[in-house]
């Protein structure tokens, strides 16, 4: 089975890209559903199902969701293999944007808003840089001279990565999401899968789910 | 890029599905080719699809293919340049932090951008003079719109330029069709203005979302889009003056 995790912080359109892209597959034949993790309440599971996409929620509540991510993980595999799926996305709105979620061997794409400042990429760089594929979105409310501004910013953090502009509107540009995850190799998650990126040495209020911040 | 390119649209449908009344349209370079029709017709979304190079998965379903470029706005970006309706910046830059950021991101070298120029240039298509370090959003919507029109002839130089409405951006458009016009170059150029229409070699007709028909500017009206040049040359003599607080009559 392919494994791709999705991310990038609340509403840059992270769930719209992944039903476009999912659909072009399904078209071919190839059967996939998504694990969705937020940090506090989402519906977008029961959006997904309403459009034929088997999926499955998971809210982090008090634990931090990249945590969450990886303890929902095994089970979430399982399902999909129960259902016989050829790919599970993994969707997650990191909460801090210290961590990202992505595994060693699993397709990581992060999702940035063409709308965010052009520092946002720089403060989120631990998703961006460890991503094997950065999508700008929104970028048909910006300037075409912005957008490459913008493209440009993302590629100075990761020289590497494939970067798409899609539209999770009209679903433009999804097709090369698609295909990622098409020809995505499979993987057996056997042993444990190194993360990316290190963890933090301490945990934030956040993370200890304490009401510590609002003091 | 001096090689001569060729641009070609093979046939989508418009918004009820039926199909559009050619197999290819095929645009050589050194062409300017205008696109009109009502607002809603789809013009937009046609200049979208070149943009893009579309392999069929806009709303269209058209595909635009230029030579051996690639899809994707990203890997066309250094052969289609598009100057959009948009007429506001929402980086937080000044203008030289953005013509450097932008020449950075498309990857052209420093020494082939000339930043004093393109300041100079688009100040030549608006009104009140702005600086390198003035704030994008201190721009007006016609100065913003003159930036972005000099930004992609001193930057990007792409063979394909796609200009969308210029007209409705109170800046001098002759001036603007004059220097984005060029016989290496493809022009798209949406608009409602007869005269900026006229100007064009060929025009696509829009309607319902779809290319209805392809007509070519004839020798008679060539001739009327110099008429109508000198009428519009009068009006904007009127602004001037108007601008100056003169009295007309």
């Amino acid at each position: 089975m392919k494994i791709a995790f999705v991310a990038g912080p609340p509403g840059c359109g992270k769930t719209q890209l992944i039903v476009h892209a999912l659909k072009l597959l399904h078209a071919e034949g190839i059967g996939a559903g998504v694990l969705k993790l937020d940090a506090v309440a989402s519906s977008d599971a029961e959006r997904y199902r309403l459009l034929g996409i088997p999926a499955r929620m998971q809210v982090a509540g008090p634990i931090c969701p990249d945590h969450e991510a990886m303890v929902a993980l095994g089970p979430a595999v399982q399902w999909a293999k129960d259902l016989r799926l050829d790919l599970l996305v993994i969707e997650t709105a990191g909460l801090c944007d210290r961590c990202s979620p992505f595994l060693r061997r699993a397709l990581s794409v992060g999702v940035v808003s063409g709308l965010s400042h052009l520092a946002a990429p720089r403060k989120m760089r631990t998703m961006v840089a460890a991503a094997d594929i950065l999508v700008l979105t929104r970028c048909d409310i910006i300037s075409p001279a912005e957008r490459q501004v913008f493209l440009g910013s993302l590629k100075a953090l990761n020289p590497q990565a494939t970067r798409i502009v899609a539209n999770g509107l009209t679903g433009e540009g999804t097709w090369q999401l698609a295909r990622a995850f098409r020809e995505r190799d499979d993987l057996r998650l056997m042993d444990l899968e190194p993360l990316r990126s290190t963890l933090p040495r301490g945990l934030c209020h956040f993370c200890q789910g304490t009401e510590s911040g609002h003091v | 890029m001096s090689d001569r390119i060729q641009l070609t649209i093979a046939a989508g449908t418009g918004k009820t599905g039926s199909p559009e009344p050619f197999d290819r349209l095929v645009f050589p370079a050194g062409r300017t080719v205008a696109i009109v029709g009502p607002t809603g017709s789809g013009k937009t979304r046609l200049l979208a699809d070149i943009e893009r190079l579309s392999p069929g998965d806009s709303p269209t379903r058209r595909q635009v293919f230029l030579d051996n470029a690639p899809a994707g706005l990203v890997d066309a970006d250094r052969a289609v340049a598009r100057i959009s309706q948009s007429m506001q910046f929402f980086l937080d830059l000044t203008v030289g932090e953005f013509l450097e950021l932008h020449r950075d991101g498309l990857g052209i070298p420093a020494a082939d951008v000339d930043f004093d120029n393109i300041v100079a240039q688009a100040n030549l298509l608006a009104g009140e003079p702005f600086y390198a370090d003035t704030p994008l959003a201190a721009l007006s919507g016609g100065q913003a719109r003159a930036l972005m029109i000099s930004d992609v002839l001193g930057i990007s130089k792409a063979p394909v330029l796609l200009v969308d409405e210029i007209e409705n951006a109170g800046i001098d458009r002759h001036a603007a069709l004059d220097i984005l016009g060029g016989k290496d170059r493809l022009v798209f150029l949406a608009t409602h203005d007869p005269l900026l229409a006229l100007r064009a070699d060929v025009r696509l007709v829009l309607g319902g979302g779809a290319i209805r028909t392809v007509v070519e500017t004839t020798p008679g009206e060539r001739k009327l889009a110099d008429r109508l040049a000198s009428a519009d040359r009068r009006t904007i003599l009127m602004r001037e003056s108007l601008r100056r607080g003169e009295i007309l009559a």
